[in-house]
């Protein structure tokens, strides 16, 4: 999504990247981007907090507004809450195994 | 606790099938667009990457690379027409709630109460899935963007919002 958002700002159309991975997004360098530590998949949260949709959704928007120049990377201050990991190729088709939603947040 | 760095965890993974490097690019220019009016008079355009298409459209692959297609989902779609196709990720509570992924819902709530001027009547949803081919840094940086660009200014968009996968 960061080399999407640069292409979109050379040609004149301001963007902001919400995402969950800090050391790709520090090395795109995506214009503006927010940093969530969230397991993949949930940039916005969890299923049915919509409070807490609303306030992450609009802490990103006001980057468009206080981004301060190119490579603009703000720690959005929400926490997941609990630990969890990321297993690469681990999505709920693949790895039928898996029985909760907990299992890779351990 | 810190965050997780996921290139050591992708190169392994990469290396473990068989699939050589992990691609990784580093840009050597700084683009930038100023925003040219108030957040609550803009206009939104919603870009996602997480591989989601409404019921009624071709489905992305759930495992895809270098797919330059994209999906226009009118932003009045109701949630239960979503579908999250990808398998790269756990998207069970996505699929519960895929305003946690594609924020249509909570971007009505902000426009409604005037937070943001207003959201364009069609979000696009990408499933670029990994990347193969050498010139996929490039090509998501030019007809790419410059496909997603002209439709957002087509739109009325005076900034938009990107959300991965």
């Amino acid at each position: 999504m960061g080399l999407i958002a640069r292409g979109l700002e050379r040609r004149g159309l301001p963007t902001v990247v919400v995402g969950h991975m800090l050391d790709i997004m520090e090395l795109n360098r995506p214009p503006r981007a927010a940093f969530l530590d969230f397991p993949l998949g949930h940039p916005f949260g969890r299923p049915g907090d919509r409070p807490r949709q609303l306030a992450i959704l609009r802490e990103a928007l006001r980057l468009l507004e206080t981004g301060t120049g190119p490579g603009t990377l703000a720690q959005l201050p929400f926490a997941w809450g609990e630990p969890f990991t990321f297993t690469p190729g681990q999505g709920p088709k693949v790895n039928k195994s898996v029985s909760g939603v907990q299992s890779d947040r351990e | 606790m810190a965050p997780i760095e996921y290139i050591p965890i992708m190169r392994a993974y990469y290396q473990s099938l068989g699939r050589g490097d992990y691609p990784l690019y580093k840009p050597q220019d700084d683009p930038w667009a100023p925003l040219v009016r108030p957040l609550s008079q803009c206009r939104l355009a919603l870009i996602a990457s997480c591989g989601i298409s409404r019921r009624d459209q071709r489905p992305f692959h759930r495992l895809g690379s270098d797919d330059f297609s994209l999906r226009e989902i009118p932003v009045e779609t109701p949630a239960g027409e979503l579908v999250v196709n990808y398998d790269y990720f756990d998207h069970r509570d996505a699929d519960a709630d895929p305003d946690i992924l594609f924020p249509l819902c909570p971007l009505h709530e902000l426009a409604a109460e005037g937070f943001v001027g207003g959201i364009c009547p069609t979000a696009y949803a990408l499933g670029v899935g990994r990347w193969r081919g050498p010139a996929t840094p490039e090509r998501l940086q030019g007809e790419l963007a410059e496909d997603l660009f002209a439709r957002c200014r087509a739109d009325g968009a005076d900034a938009a919002l990107l959300v991965p996968g």
